[in-house]
């Protein structure tokens, strides 16, 4: 029973032994903390920097986008729409060509509706001169230098910021006339084919009017929703 | 003697009819046993089962268990076994080991009915009509097989076949100086099938720990493309990496690691393979890409102590001082009081923890990470330990069959017993059961303690190499002098980050010590310049 006793208070104390040595070893490790100091000359110049792929490739992938966008600015007297399919070809994630259709609708703007109703003057209303648009296809240069990512309810989606030119021909209610524009978006890749971008334009071509040629300028701002191939 | 042998007939009869009587009213059945006329019954022979053909001298009790089991009352039946057998010689006999398997099967209770059979290897002398029944209630193809734990002995091989050999055998942990037992096994087991490829997985890991990594590959690559693999494809790829760094092909064994996906419970590992990997390449600066995502605090659970003390030697190769000494602080302030957690784990396992561990395994296979906040007070294996596993499951079994028979034996006590030590037979089987149960339950805190052991026994062993990574930065200290001079005056030495191979469309982002988002985890590159180097820029 003694000896049963001895080997119990052995093996107990010995347990504690080995639990308190592992404990000790914690102690006063990382603690010269000024001598860690002194050899200040040697420390390198560290730099971290994060470096990924991107979640959605965009080399030599052909997007397809539908496009909703209002026109301002140019002609006062009507309010245009512009539906359209956009087709870009990415051929790096930084450098994108394509092309662009739209169908244009129109109605009057206030000013215009009021203009023909107007009588108070000679008696009849006057019709304004307007040169409808009614369609018109591009091509465009896009450059995507920047870009970033967000955080959308917990999943990450990168995005780019990016500028374009394009020209081509526009079709008026008088017939064939160039078109140039230049702008500015922003593009979505929220999944390896689902698309979306935003963008603001400057387009300008020139009109007919009762008077003679006229420039017109459009500030369009469009969404387009698109499907990467 | 005419007279005499008809007189004897209906003595015996008279008795059994009488003894069937007393324990099936205690059963709980006996009207229709008065109704029906067992004595005629046993008379005819209809209802008893044939197995009582193995026990030809038997008595009255045993007669009963019979004929319960010939009319498949089971259930009864496995409480009569014990009023039958329990006290009597035969009940230790092959045979009564058998029936008494027999029954538990018969009452879907197959993994006592197997434990107790493999229990003793002498079982394996049962008689032929048993071996036949019990081959044909256990399949080859019985999960059984897979679950129960089976000591395999040589005598087994006449009773069942190869396959069920070569399923117990692939579940036992081989060792590297077992090869050759388990190229005998794989030799028994048939082409393309499970148990083959398990073999061949412990075949696999014996070669590589007994250094023949050549076979070990070609049997891995060979695995790699079987449609019937035991382990999972990460463990594998996991694998491939290992023996590939063991025999120095670094930039190999990176790219196999790599195929780790982030999602699988061997990723945190794979990563800090690849380190070590780096490390053993002369490029501390990826080590120390790798380790900055290891060791954020959302980490701090999954990751080993190992990596820590990585991380401390990679920025000790760059002479980066305070950072040695941050991240010998991070050892102390993660490690100590999991230290304190894993002893008081590796001393009683049975901790609040633990138990809600054990409940959620029951269910199925968690990973680390879904453990949650429960991974700070368990073994940081506790998800990947198949010795573990299988001790779970093969309780959450025996718990569900213990039910059974539980309902059984409450059956018995609520139908009521006027039979003085019938009760007795109940505690019998209910003993036998609660006595699996508890082993079982012991069997998975043992491995549960082995596993914080295995923790605590580790982060010793590291901290006396970080206690040297210590002592060297102190002795580079002592010479920064003349390492200033040696190097003041140098070209600068510029150390690029390679750990992102893959050059195009990549997108760079800037990474605020400690700021990063989680897609950004193991995407880190670290360029150092002039380390070691005392050189002005």
């Amino acid at each position: 029973m003694k000896h049963n006793i001895l080997i119990l208070i052995l093996v107990v104390a010995f347990g504690s032994t080995a639990a308190a040595d592992v404990m000790q070893d914690f102690d006063g490790l990382g603690d010269n903390r000024e001598l860690f100091d002194k050899a200040k000359a040697l420390h390198p110049e560290m730099e971290v920097t994060v470096v990924q792929k991107r979640v959605v490739d965009r080399r030599n992938r052909l997007e397809t986008a539908f496009e909703a966008a209002s026109y301002l600015g140019g002609d006062s007297y009507a309010d245009t729409y512009g539906y359209g399919i956009n087709l870009h070809y990415h051929i790096t994630p930084r450098w994108s060509i394509g092309a662009k259709y739209t169908y244009f609708t129109n109605q009057l703007s206030k000013e215009g509706s009021y203009l023909i109703n107007d009588t108070t003057g000679s008696g009849q209303g006057q019709v304004p001169a307007i040169d409808y648009p009614k369609s018109n296809i591009m091509g465009m240069l896009n450059v995507y230098p920047f870009y970033g990512k967000l955080n959308v309810f917990g999943n990450v989606t990168h995005f780019d910021i990016y500028g374009f030119l394009g020209g081509g021909t526009i079709t008026l209610e008088s017939g064939g006339t160039p078109v140039y524009t230049a702008g500015g978006g922003v593009g979505l890749w929220w999944s390896q084919h689902l698309t979306t971008r935003a963008e603001a334009r400057y387009q300008t071509y020139e009109a007919q009017r009762y008077t003679g040629p006229a420039d017109i300028e459009n500030t369009v701002i469009s969404l387009q929703v698109g499907y990467l191939l | 003697m005419m007279k005499i042998a008809i007189s004897a007939l209906i003595l015996a009869c008279a008795f059994s009819a009488h003894a069937e009587d007393d324990v099936l009213s205690i059963l709980g059945d006996s009207k229709d046993k008065k109704d029906n006329g067992v004595a005629e019954d046993v008379i005819k022979g209809s209802n008893v089962s044939p197995l009582k053909a193995v026990f030809p001298k038997s008595t009255a009790e045993q007669n009963i268990f019979f004929d319960l089991l010939g009319k498949g009352e089971y259930d009864k039946a496995m409480l009569q076994y014990f009023e039958a057998f329990g006290k009597s010689a035969i009940h230790r006999t092959p045979n009564g080991q058998a029936l008494l398997s027999y029954v538990f099967l018969k009452n879907n209770m197959p993994v006592f009915a197997v434990e107790n059979l493999f229990s003793n290897p002498d079982n394996a002398n049962m008689s032929t009509v048993m071996a036949d029944t019990l081959r044909g209630m256990l399949p080859d193809n019985s999960e059984i097989w897979r679950l129960a734990r089976i000591q395999w002995a040589p005598k087994w091989t006449s009773v069942f076949s190869p396959s069920v050999e070569v399923q117990v055998k692939a579940r036992k942990v081989f060792t590297a100086k077992e090869t050759d037992e388990l190229k005998n096994v794989i030799k028994l087991s048939a082409p393309d099938t499970r148990d083959r490829a398990a073999i061949q997985w412990q075949l696999i890991l014996a070669l590589a720990l007994s250094n023949d990594s050549g076979t070990a590959a070609k049997l891995l690559q060979n695995l790699m493309t079987s449609k019937v693999s035991p382990v999972q494809q990460d463990l594998m790829d996991m694998t491939a990496a290992r023996m590939l760094f063991e025999s120095g092909y670094m930039d190999p064994a990176i790219k196999y690691y790599k195929k780790v996906p982030k999602s699988s419970d061997y990723w945190l590992e794979a990563q800090e393979e690849i380190a070590w990997s780096y490390i053993r390449k002369g490029e501390p600066q990826n080590a120390l890409a790798v380790t900055e995502s290891l060791v954020i605090p959302e980490f701090k659970n999954m990751v080993g102590p190992e990596t820590v003390f990585l991380r401390s030697l990679s920025l000790l190769k760059v002479c980066d001082y305070p950072g040695v000494l941050k991240s010998l602080n991070t050892f102390k302030e993660r490690y100590q009081p999991r230290t304190k957690e894993m002893l008081a784990v590796s001393e009683n396992a049975n901790t609040p923890a633990v138990k809600e561990m054990i409940a959620k395994m029951k269910q199925r296979r968690h990973k680390l990470t879904e453990l949650g906040a429960l991974a700070a007070k368990l073994p940081r294996l506790v998800t990947r330990d198949e010795s573990l596993y299988q001790h779970i499951r093969v309780e959450a079994a025996l718990e569900k069959e213990a039910a059974i028979a539980k309902e059984i034996s409450g059956k018995s006590l609520a139908l009521g017993t006027s039979k003085v030590g019938f009760q007795g037979e109940v505690e019998e089987l209910k003993n036998l059961i609660e006595g699996r149960v508890t082993s079982a339950n012991n069997a998975t805190l043992g491995r549960m303690k082995a596993l914080a052991q295995e923790e605590v026994n580790d982060v010793k062993r590291l901290l006396q190499k970080l206690h040297i990574v210590e002592a060297e930065v102190l002795q580079q200290a002592l010479s920064v002098n003349k390492v200033t001079q040696a190097t003041e005056k140098s070209k600068v030495i510029e150390k690029k980050g390679t750990t992102i191979a893959d050059a195009r469309d990549q997108v760079t982002f800037p990474y605020e010590n400690g700021q990063m988002w989680f897609d950004e985890v193991a995407n880190l590159k670290v360029d150092v310049v002039k380390g070691c180097q005392a050189v002005k820029r």
